[in-house]
This record gives C-alpha cells, sequence and structure tokens, in this order.
C-alpha cells in the first residue's frame, strides 16, 4: 500500500522508495536501469470576464523507466503505481531495449551528473498547505470587486507542490538515488474596463506565497486600470522613461543570458560580447572585463539568496556577472574553465539573479520628471540584432505620461525598439528591488533539468533617459 | 517441513547468486563479459565499446572534475578491451561485417593497436562500401577520415569526378587554370589507387605544361597546384631519389634540387626545404623513455615500461634518429588528445603515429626515438595539474599506453595570462618549436641521419601510409650506406 502525503497530494519519500523497490525487484539482471518517480499536485484557480472558468486540484503521479541494453535503450511511462502497472512498465522498457537496433551509441553518461536539485531550498509549507478553497476565496473577493467597480478582471491564483525520486544504476556500476521537492506559487491579476479603454496588470511568483498578498496584487492591478482609464494618443519618440521591475526584468534577462564567456572566446563574432580577434595573441577577445552598463548596476547570482538561489549543489556559487558595470564574470562552461583558465571553479549562471537597487522611490522619480512616461510592462520581447541585444515589443497594462513631475494622463500602448545595452547605459535612477512575476514558473511534474525552467528574478525600478518607441499601437 | 524446504531452496538461490554476495543488483552486469552468451557479432562489438568506456571511468585521473563529455571524448582503450576485441575479430569477417558505424570505428582502433594493419585496411574499405550502398555521402567522408588517410575518399571521387571533365576535352584556354591542378588531383588520386603509370603520365604531363610554358606560373592558383605538382613528382619520383640519398644526405638534397629546377624558376630556397639542415640538440625538462624488452632470441618485443630518465643528447650522434613531434596533441578517435587546441584539429593521431613507429621500431631496431611533447596545465580535460604532474600523466599515455619504443622529451611550456578578468592562458612556444620553426611541430615525424642532418621531414597534414612508405624506404636506404660504411 502506497503513502501519500495528507490528502494524497505528493508521495512521500519512503513512498516513492518502496515503489523503487519494487520496480527494480522486476528488473532483468543486465544492462543499465534509469527510474524516475514523480508525483505533483497542483491547486489552482482561473477566472475570467469576473466568473471562475476553473478550478483545478490537480495531482499527478509518474513512474518512468529507462532501461539501457547493449548499446540500445527503452523507456516506458505509466501514471499507475500499482504492482501490475510497475511490472508492465519495466518489462515493455526492457523489451523495447532488447528489440531495438544498436544504432544508439552507449557514449554519454545519463544526465544524473546534472542533478542538482537534491537539498534544493525551495520548499515551503505555507504554500504547501494553501488550499485550494483559500484560493476560490480570494478569486471570489477579487471578482466580487471587480463587478462592483464595474470592471473586468481575469487571471489566475496557483500553488504547486512536488517532488521526485531519482534512480540511476549506470554502466560502471554506480548506483544513485535522488530525492527532492520543491514549492511554487504563482498570481496574475488583469483587471480591463469593460468598454476595452483601460488594462491595469500586477502579478508575483515565489517559492513561499508568503512572501506576497493576493489583495494586494489585486489592487495594484485595480489601480493601474484605473489610472490608464482613457488613454490618449502621444507622438512615438525617445523618452525619459520610468520602469516598473516587471519592464527591468525583460530587458535585463536579455543581456543575463548573452554573458555567455563560450561563444565569443571561441570566436562566434555575431555574439553581443564578442569584441575583437588579437592576431599578436591568437584569441578571440570577449567582452570580460569592459564597462557594459552604467557604474551602479551590479548583477549577480547568489544560491543562497531565498528570492533567487534554489540550490546547494557544490558546483554552484555566486557568480557577480555585473559588478559597477562592468562584465565581471559570465557562464563558462567546466571544459572552457579547464583549459582555457587551468582553474576548476566555473562560474555556472543560472538564469535567475538579482540587480541591486538604489533608494530612489517611484514619486521621487515622477516628482524629477519634467516629461516622460511610466511603463508597468514590456511584453512581446523578441531580439532584432544579436550582436547589440536590439530587442523589440510592445508596451502593455500602463503607460502613462508624465509632465512636471506629475502624472497627467494615460497614453496608448507603443511599440518600442531599444537594446539593454543602450538603456542601462542611460540610467537617471535606481529605486527599490522587487521581485517580479515570472511567466514560465514552473509547473508539472519535476524534470531533471528542474533548474533551468527556473527564472527567479529581483530587480529594481529604473528612470531612464531616451527610451526609444518606435509606434503607436490601438490595442488596450 | 514445506517451509523447511522453501528456506533451503532460498538459501541455495542466494548462494549461487551474486546478488546475495553483497553485490548490488544492478551493478554494472557487463563488467565480465562472458562472449559465449553473445550471439551476434554487434553485440560483442557493443560489448567491447561498454568495456571502453568503463575502463575510461574508472580512471582516477580525471574521473572528479572532467566534464562527462570531455571524459568520454578522451579516453583511451583498455588493455581488458583489447582482449576482447580480438575475441570479437576471430569471430569477424571483415569483408561482410554490419554493424554501427561507431562501433567499427572502435574495432578499427583497435585493430590499429594490436598491428593488425591490413585487416584494418579491409575495415575501412568494408566502411567506405556500407557508407556508398547507403548513400551516406557525408559518412564516407567523416568515417574514413577518422579511420583512413582524410584525403582519401575525396580524391577517389574526386579522380571520377576529374576524369571525366578531361575527357570532355575542352579548349585549353578555359580550363587553363584548372588544368594544372586537375592533372595533379588525377596523379595523387591514381597513386592512392596504385594506379603508378597514371601517376607518372600525369607528372611527365605537367612537366611538358611547364616547361613549354603553357601554364601561367604568374596566377597564384598555379602557384599553388605547381608546388602540389612538385608534391607528386616527388613521390612518383621517390625511388629515383632514393639513389642520391644511399650515397648522402647533401646528394639527396641535390636530387630535389634538380627536381624543384625541372618545376619552376623560382630558387629552390623558397620551398623551405628542412633537408640537409643540422637539427639542433633537443631540450626537454622532463626525460622518459619505454624501452622494449629484448627477447630469448635477442629480438626487441614491444612493451612498456616507463622510467624517468635524466636528460639525454637527442638526436643520439652516429644514429639514425626519427623525433616524432606530439606537442599538438593526439586522440583515440584521431582529433587530440591533452591540449585544449589539438581538440579542435584533425592532425594525425597518436593511435597512426604510435603504430607507424612501432612498425619502424621493428623492421630498424637501431632507430633512436626521440618524441616531444609539452604541457599545458591540464591533461585529457581533467582537474588543472602542475607540468611535473601533466608529465607524468603525458609520459604514461605516450610511452605506456601506446607503447611507443621512445625517450620523451617535454618541455613545459611557459605562458601568461591574458591581463583583468580574461585571465585565460597564453602558451608561449617551447624551445623545440623555435628551433623546428620550418617544420610543423604539431604532429608529424623528422628524420635525422647519424650526422645530425635531417633528410625528412613530413610532407602531408596527416602520416599517409604512402609516408609512411617513403619513410621505411629513406630508412632503408640510409641504414644499407652505413652497412656499407
Amino acid at each position: 500500500m502506497i503513502e501519500w502525503d495528507n490528502d494524497n497530494r505528493i508521495l512521500s519519500e519512503s513512498s516513492a522508495q518502496k515503489v523503487l523497490d519494487e520496480a527494480l525487484s522486476y528488473a532483468g539482471k543486465r544492462g543499465t536501469v534509469k527510474i524516475v518517480i514523480s508525483s505533483w499536485w497542483g491547486g489552482g484557480q482561473r477566472w475570467a470576464r469576473n466568473a471562475p472558468t476553473m478550478t483545478a486540484d490537480q495531482r499527478e503521479v509518474t513512474f518512468k523507466v529507462e532501461r539501457g541494453i547493449g548499446s540500445s535503450r527503452g523507456q516506458a511511462e505509466t501514471n499507475q503505481i500499482d504492482s501490475v502497472s510497475i511490472k508492465g512498465a519495466m518489462e515493455v522498457a526492457e523489451r523495447y531495449a532488447l528489440s531495438r537496433s544498436e544504432n544508439n551509441p552507449l557514449d554519454k553518461e545519463t544526465d544524473i551528473a546534472h542533478w542538482d536539485f537534491e537539498g534544493s531550498n525551495v520548499w515551503s509549507d505555507v504554500t504547501y498547505n494553501r488550499l485550494v478553497t483559500e484560493n476560490a476565496k480570494s478569486v471570489n473577493d477579487i471578482t466580487h470587486k471587480s463587478i462592483e467597480d464595474n470592471l473586468v478582471s481575469a487571471g489566475y491564483i496557483g500553488n504547486t507542490a512536488s517532488t521526485a525520486l531519482v534512480y540511476n544504476c549506470d554502466d560502471w556500476g554506480r548506483n544513485t538515488t535522488k530525492w527532492g521537492r520543491v514549492t511554487s506559487g504563482s498570481c496574475s491579476v488583469t483587471v480591463r474596463h469593460p468598454k476595452g479603454v483601460g488594462s491595469g496588470w500586477a502579478g508575483q511568483s515565489s517559492y513561499d506565497i508568503a512572501r506576497w498578498d493576493v489583495e494586494k496584487v489585486a489592487d495594484l492591478a485595480y489601480e493601474k486600470c484605473k489610472l490608464s482609464l482613457n488613454p490618449v494618443r502621444l507622438e512615438p519618440g525617445r523618452y525619459t522613461t520610468i520602469l516598473e521591475p516587471q519592464a527591468v526584468a525583460t530587458l535585463m534577462s536579455f543581456l543575463v543570458g548573452a554573458l555567455n564567456r563560450v561563444p565569443p572566446e571561441s570566436g562566434r563574432a555575431s555574439n553581443p560580447i564578442y569584441q575583437i580577434f588579437d592576431s599578436g595573441l591568437r584569441r578571440h577577445i570577449s567582452k570580460i572585463g569592459v564597462k557594459l552598463v552604467d557604474s551602479r548596476l551590479n548583477v549577480y547570482h547568489d544560491p543562497q539568496d531565498p528570492l533567487v538561489g534554489t540550490h546547494r549543489s557544490s558546483l554552484i556559487r555566486k557568480v557577480n556577472m555585473i559588478t559597477q558595470g562592468i562584465f565581471t564574470e559570465g557562464y563558462n562552461s567546466i571544459p572552457h574553465e579547464i583549459n582555457e583558465l587551468n582553474s576548476n571553479n566555473p562560474a555556472i549562471v543560472r538564469r535567475s539573479y538579482r540587480v541591486d537597487g538604489g533608494e530612489t522611490s517611484v514619486d521621487e522619480m515622477i516628482k524629477s520628471t519634467r516629461r516622460g512616461l511610466i511603463v508597468a510592462k514590456l511584453d512581446q520581447a523578441m531580439p532584432v540584432d544579436d550582436a547589440s541585444i536590439l530587442l523589440t515589443g510592445v508596451t502593455r497594462d500602463g503607460l502613462w505620461l508624465i509632465e512636471n513631475g506629475t502624472v497627467t494622463k494615460s497614453i496608448r500602448n507603443f511599440r518600442w525598439i531599444e537594446s539593454p545595452l543602450f538603456v542601462f547605459n542611460n540610467i537617471e535612477q535606481i529605486g527599490f528591488t522587487e521581485p517580479v512575476f515570472n511567466q514560465t514558473w514552473f509547473r508539472g511534474p519535476l524534470t531533471i533539468n528542474f533548474h533551468d525552467s527556473l527564472k527567479n528574478v529581483v530587480v529594481p525600478t529604473m528612470k531612464v533617459r531616451d527610451f526609444q518607441f518606435s509606434s503607436m499601437i490601438d490595442a488596450i | 517441513m514445506k517451509i523447511i524446504t522453501f528456506c533451503f531452496l532460498i538459501f541455495l538461490s542466494c548462494a549461487l547468486s551474486s546478488v546475495c554476495e553483497g553485490q548490488t543488483k544492478f551493478q554494472a552486469p557487463d563488467t565480465i563479459p562472458n562472449y559465449a552468451s553473445y550471439k551476434y557479432v554487434n553485440e560483442c562489438l557493443v560489448a567491447v565499446r561498454r568495456l571502453y568506456s568503463q575502463a575510461d571511468l574508472k580512471d582516477s585521473i580525471w574521473k572528479d572534475t572532467a566534464s562527462p563529455e570531455n571524459r568520454l571524448d578522451q579516453r583511451p582503450i583498455s588493455p581488458e578491451a583489447i582482449k576482447h576485441g580480438r575475441t570479437c575479430l576471430q569471430s569477424l569477417n571483415l569483408d561482410t561485417v554490419r554493424a554501427a558505424k561507431r562501433e567499427l570505428e572502435i574495432l578499427g582502433l583497435i585493430l590499429l593497436l594490436v598491428d593488425r594493419d591490413e585487416d584494418f585496411l579491409k575495415l575501412s574499405k568494408r566502411m567506405l562500401d556500407l557508407a556508398a550502398n547507403e548513400r551516406e555521402w557525408s559518412d564516407i567522408y567523416n568515417t574514413t577520415s577518422q579511420l583512413l588517410s582524410s584525403a582519401r575518399p575525396t580524391r577517389l571521387t574526386g579522380l571520377k569526378q576529374w576524369m571525366e571533365v578531361s575527357r570532355l576535352n575542352e579548349p585549353a584556354a578555359s580550363i587553363q587554370a584548372r588544368r594544372l591542378g586537375m592533372k595533379v588531383q588525377i596523379g595523387l588520386a591514381a597513386l592512392d589507387l596504385g594506379e603508378i603509370e597514371t601517376a607518372k603520365q600525369m607528372v611527365g604531363d605537367i612537366f611538358k605544361e611547364i616547361q613549354g610554358n603553357v601554364v601561367d606560373l604568374k596566377s597564384s592558383e598555379n602557384r599553388y597546384y605547381l608546388n602540389e605538382g612538385y608534391a607528386l613528382a616527388y613521390e612518383v619520383m621517390f625511388d629515383e631519389g632514393m639513389d642520391s640519398l644511399k650515397v648522402s644526405t647533401e646528394a639527396y638534397k641535390q636530387y630535389l634540387r634538380n627536381l624543384w629546377d625541372r618545376f619552376s624558376d623560382a630558387p629552390f630556397e623558397e620551398t623551405q626545404e628542412v633537408t640537409g639542415l643540422i637539427s639542433p640538440v633537443l631540450v626537454g625538462k622532463y626525460w622518459y623513455k619505454n624501452d622494449w624488452p629484448v627477447d630469448s632470441n635477442g629480438q626487441i618485443q614491444p612493451g612498456s615500461v616507463v622510467t624517468k630518465s635524466n636528460p639525454e643528447v637527442r638526436p643520439v650522434p652516429g644514429k639514425i634518429n626519427v623525433l616524432v613531434f606530439l606537442g599538438g596533441g593526439c586522440h583515440p578517435y584521431g582529433q587530440g588528445l591533452p591540449t585544449q587546441y589539438a581538440r579542435y584539429s584533425s592532425s594525425a593521431s597518436c593511435w597512426r603515429i604510435s603504430a607507424i613507429v612501432k612498425r619502424l621500431k621493428k623492421e630498424f631496431p637501431n632507430l633512436q626515438v626521440t618524441v616531444l611533447t609539452k604541457t599545458f596545465g591540464t591533461f585529457g580535460g581533467g582537474k588543472p595539474v602542475d607540468p611535473e604532474e601533466e608529465a607524468v600523466l603525458l609520459s604514461n599515455y605516450i610511452l605506456g599506453f601506446f607503447s611507443m619504443p621512445a625517450v620523451q622529451a617535454i618541455s613545459e611550456t611557459e605562458f601568461f595570462r591574458l591581463p583583468g578578468l580574461d585571465r585565460r592562458r597564453v602558451d608561449l612556444d617551447v624551445q623545440y618549436e623555435e628551433d623546428f620553426q620550418n617544420i610543423r611541430t604539431s604532429t608529424g615525424i623528422i628524420l635525422i641521419d647519424e650526422k645530425g642532418k635531417i633528410f625528412h621531414s613530413f610532407i602531408h597534414n596527416s602520416l599517409k601510409s604512402r609516408e609512411e612508405l617513403m619513410i621505411r624506404k629513406k630508412l632503408s636506404a640510409v641504414f644499407s650506406r652505413l652497412a656499407q660504411n
């Protein structure tokens, strides 16, 4: 009898171990075996036009097995963990392995080597214990309020918990069993005017939902919606712009993603941090050590930072990607680190990062602006030119004009075309930091590459000069 | 009674089963392969490959830090795998074998290692046939570039194409630029095919065109083909040159000069020919040697007992010497072992060179072989090592694993780091690279006579069977001269 965690939501470690033991008893003695037993629970509420559209209390258990015999592989998967199903999956995997041609070279170490999930510190009891009924109550409050205000709201509130037990017996006689669990929570609220003349959005994500309040998120969305009503047309052009953290994160993530030493130093000249080929040294030189952005900016990834850090793997250390505007460390692969630097301490940069903030409030930023804009969100960002990280996209859910230190009116959305290298060199003021909403926040059963799906970002509000808006768009 | 019987059965099954001996259930069951249980050749090959992987991963040199990818790229084949490879080979018909390409590559490497060259060539031909039958034209190139000389298949294809073109008998004016190159290529491909008469005919045609001023030698393209044509003529007329080498290295150099003069009005010195130059005395910081043992019949036998030695005077005066440059590294797949740069190159591999050197040593026991390598701060993608430690690893790899019958001089590479945060390592040329700056010192072989004069430096990017044949002939000529004196 499998023992589930309370409410049959996720498998406990001992339960998963029992399933594993049973599965191993069905495996033949020849070849390799890899088993992943994962379980997932997700409680979510989705609503639109002030009415709930989905209430989810999902739970899922997955049993995956891969058998290797000779150089061929056979896989099987089931979402039942009774004896018959497990035995059947083991037999199917073995049968596939035996029947397939020998054309899968046995030359890859299994991805178990990259497993850095163990010891993860992204588990929160508060998140796990928040039930669907509580989410439903929050949704009820939000929708009632929007009905009262004659507005239309839509959004999602959800929290999940996942566990995984990974067993691997490889070709070299090593048996490893790893166990891990994570929680996640997210909330996204969009409030619009029924006639389509105004829209406001707010969102939050964290593994620990105690760090934010659904009501405050909703209030922010309401406020932004009301403030954005009846937008007026404004000529596109370069404006001093206050970028809210969500907008800053959109731009900064493209910059952080480019901070990889390996492509430019291997000679990829189209890389944004490629600098020059030094014929004397016969080396491609990257922009490491070069000032890339404003000297007030520090961008780093600290695994011990609960808001961005997600693991305690010994390979991962704090990586200072940008220090005082200077590109100080980029992602470096292990072979590149060993061969080129003769060092064994590579910078493994994740997509989670924090940018140090300043001490200027948004109000102060507005007060000090003679004429400018406030952008809540930069949406649909996509690259136009890789070498300069030139991006384009549209503004969404809030764009306001500032005149003589006061927010005067709401503006119709713009298409923007800009490079973070330009934007972050034109910073006037830096505000307080905030964790931002992560649209790709992890959902579903755990995978080995779990951490690649995390993008925990903490960034400040920024006021920048000459942000380029190229054209006006009609959508609100 | 039933319970007692049941317990007895349990006990019996445990006594007979390895699971009950403390072994984990899935503990690499194929580490002790029972070949009797393998039904098919493919399985046998796969088992060899598994051993190959396993042997490498158990190597503690790079286990803790190297990335799996890197580690797997640079593994040596273990003696155990070689042994089982031999078992495989006994039941294998190389003319008809059919297996995954990568398995066949491993098999080819094993064949090279156990000095079964004929079988190696046979297998290479089979791989070509397989690729051609399946119309995997990219595989033709990739496979054979790893196992056979890199240019051979393209030349074979080129020969057919160019022969067709030549039959078209285009007007000379329109194809003049291509004409010389075409003939050179046909000649070289004919050499590959063993069609010496065709090659000689092409050389004769080239001579005629040059002497009849048909070819415009001001064209850079034609000048390039001119050098190629010279290399072709050198090979085709090689036997004539050997007569001069039997006299002296100087006479051989004069022969080369005469040959060049037939080709070009440009001075012979432009060829940067190193034949006849005195070899500098070799310098190395760490010295190791591997002396092949002598059996009861007085014959040396391949083996590997690597010992650290004192600096020696190399090349040995009064002896015929071979210098083997492996500073560029080498790789089981033909790409380059312990260096970061060699990984991206496709220079001749240690496999091929070691096989050639071992054959030469067997044929000419008095040959003095010196291998020149240098340090890189890391070995095989493993954790950073200091030069002394790296020297041990290098000597174990070159002299031990490959059983090279040689003295190995290892130079400690001086380097600096790029300033600032870059910190990348930039190596300076070591002494032997400066001494032999007219010679490509990444990978290759040069021969030095008893007076210390160079009489052969490699002419191909990778050592091909043709070049080995030339080396053998040259050594025969020089040794016969020594015997007469």
